[in-house]
C-alpha cells in the first residue's frame, strides 16, 4: 500500500509551474487544476507564497486583473526551468521504475 | 455575494500590508470560492495563518524599497531579542522551585542522588548560560543605545519604568539586613532516606520585613516588564545604521543559541529532578520547595515557545539584513 505522506510530498512550485504551462490561468483555477493533474489540494496561503516567490523570481507573471481575480502566466525562463525540472524528474523516475521492476509506459 | 467568514477574513489581515495591497483581493476571491464548494473555512484560515507568518519572516514579494527592509530587520531583530526578557522571570521560577538541587544552596549537608547531581551541575549550566545571555543583551544595548532616536515623544513608559525599578530596589535594600526568618529544625541528611541532621525552617507567615520585600519586588517585576515596551517603541521610532543592523543580527544569532541551549539544559534538568527521589516535607524549607512537580511541563513549555520565537526573528532578521545590505550595494 502506498504511503499518504510520499504522495503528499509534493513541490508545490513545481505543480504550479505545470499547471500555468497549460496557459494563463487565475488563483482559483490553479488550485483546481493542481486538485486534477496531482490530487493535491494547496491552500490559498501555500498558493499565493509560491506565486509571489515564483514572480520575484520571474518565473511566473500577473496579467491585467479581471474583477478581483488576477491571471498568472508562466515566462520563458519559467518554461525552460520546469523543462529542465521535469527532464531530472522523469529521468529519475524512470530509473527508479527500473530498480523497481517496472516497465516505464 | 456570499461574505467571507470572519476567520478567514482575520486571517487574511495577519498580512503585512505591502502583502494585503498586493494579494489581498485575488486571495479574498479563492477563498470566497473554496468556501462557496464546502471548504471548512478553520483549515483555510490555518493555511492562511500559516502563509502569513512566512510572508513576514521570508518578506517573499515585498518592494524593493531599502527603508521597508530596514524597518523589516529591526522588527525581526525585536522579535529575536525580546523574548530574552520573558526567559528571565521562567529562571527565576526555575531557580525558586529547584531548591536543594541548586549549587547555591543545599550545601554539603545534603548528599544527592546520581540523577539529583546531574540536575544540580545542569542547573548551574543554565545560571552560567543566563550570565552569557545577560552579558551579550548588555553588549548589544551598548551599541544600539548611541543609534536609537532620542525619547522626546513625551512617552511616560521609560519614565514609569525607572521609578518602578528604583523604589523596588529601595525597598529590598532597606529591608534586606532584617534577613530571613528561619527556626533550626531537624531535616533528612540524604535525599529519601532516614538520616537527619539540623537545618534551618521557614518560620510561618510573614513578617513586616518580608512584605516590604515583596511590595519592592512587585515594583521591579513591573519595571522589568515595561522594558520591553520601551525598547520596542525607541526601536520603531529608530532608522538603525547597517553596522547597527549587523550587528543586532549578531546579537540576536548569539542570544537565540544561548535561549535554545537554556532550553535545552532545563529539560534534561527536569528529567533529572524527577529521577531523584521526590523530597518530602520536613527535609528543610530549601528541599522542600524542590519539588517541581506539574510547573515543570508549563516551565519547559515556556522555554521552549519563547526559544522558538527568538530562533524565528533572528532567521528573519538575518534574511532581512541581507536584503537590506543588498540594496546598499
Amino acid at each position: 500500500m502506498a504511503v499518504k505522506g510520499w504522495q503528499r510530498a509534493q513541490d508545490p512550485a513545481l505543480l504550479v509551474l505545470t499547471s500555468l504551462a497549460a496557459g494563463p490561468m487565475h488563483g482559483y483555477a490553479l488550485i483546481k487544476d493542481i486538485e486534477a493533474i496531482a490530487g493535491v489540494t494547496l491552500g490559498p496561503g501555500t498558493l499565493y507564497g509560491v506565486l509571489s516567490r515564483l514572480e520575484e523570481e520571474g518565473l511566473v507573471e500577473p496579467l491585467p486583473a479581471e474583477d478581483r481575480r488576477r491571471p498568472y502566466r508562466i515566462t520563458g525562463v519559467g518554461a525552460i526551468a520546469l523543462r529542465e525540472r521535469l527532464q531530472v524528474t522523469s529521468t529519475v523516475a524512470a530509473i527508479g521504475l527500473r530498480r523497481l521492476g517496472t516497465a516505464l509506459t | 455575494m456570499k461574505s467571507i467568514p470572519t476567520v478567514t477574513d482575520l486571517s487574511l489581515r495577519t498580512y503585512p500590508t505591502w502583502w494585503q495591497e498586493r494579494y489581498r483581493d485575488e486571495m479574498q476571491a479563492v477563498v470566497e470560492g473554496l468556501i462557496e464548494e464546502g471548504r471548512s473555512s478553520i483549515s483555510i484560515a490555518v493555511n492562511l495563518i500559516g502563509g502569513s507568518l512566512r510572508a513576514r519572516m521570508l518578506g517573499t514579494g515585498a518592494p524593493t524599497s531599502a527603508r521597508l527592509w530596514t524597518r523589516r530587520t529591526q522588527t525581526a531583530l525585536l522579535v529575536a531579542t525580546l523574548p530574552w526578557f520573558a526567559m528571565i522571570p521562567l529562571i527565576a521560577v526555575f531557580a525558586a522551585t529547584t531548591g536543594e538541587y541548586g549549587s547555591f544552596h543545599g550545601g554539603a549537608n545534603v548528599q544527592l542522588g546520581q540523577a539529583g547531581a546531574m540536575a544540580r551541575d545542569l542547573e548551574s549550566i543554565v545560571f552560567m548560560l543566563l550570565l552569557g545571555s545577560l552579558i551579550t543583551v548588555l553588549t548589544g544595548w551598548s551599541r544600539l543605545r548611541g543609534a536609537l532616536a532620542d525619547g522626546k515623544n513625551g512617552s511616560w513608559l521609560p519614565r514609569v519604568s525607572f521609578v518602578a525599578f528604583i523604589v523596588g530596589v529601595v525597598l529590598i535594600l532597606v529591608v534586606l539586613p532584617v534577613g530571613h526568618s528561619a527556626v533550626t529544625t531537624t531535616c533528612t541528611h540524604v535525599v529519601g532516606s532516614t538520616s537527619t541532621y539540623n537545618c534551618p525552617t521557614m518560620a510561618p507567615g510573614l513578617t513586616i520585613a518580608q512584605i516590604v520585600a515583596r511590595i519592592g519586588l512587585g515594583f521591579t517585576v513591573i519595571a522589568f516588564l515595561l522594558v520591553p515596551f520601551v525598547i520596542a517603541r525607541s526601536v520603531r521610532a529608530s532608522e538603525l545604521q547597517l553596522e547597527v543592523l549587523r550587528s543586532g543580527s549578531r546579537v540576536a544569532t548569539a542570544l537565540s543559541t544561548l535561549l535554545i541551549l537554556m532550553t535545552l539544559a532545563i529539560s534534561a534538568c527536569g528529567v533529572a529532578i524527577s529521577l531523584q527521589p521526590t523530597p518530602q516535607k520536613g527535609m528543610s524549607f530549601l528541599s522542600e520547595r524542590s519539588a517541581l512537580g506539574g510547573w515543570l511541563v508549563l516551565l519547559v513549555l515556556g522555554f521552549v515557545v519563547t526559544a522558538v520565537i527568538s530562533s524565528l526573528g533572528t532567521f528573519a532578521a538575518r534574511k532581512s539584513y541581507r536584503r537590506t545590505v543588498s540594496f546598499e550595494v
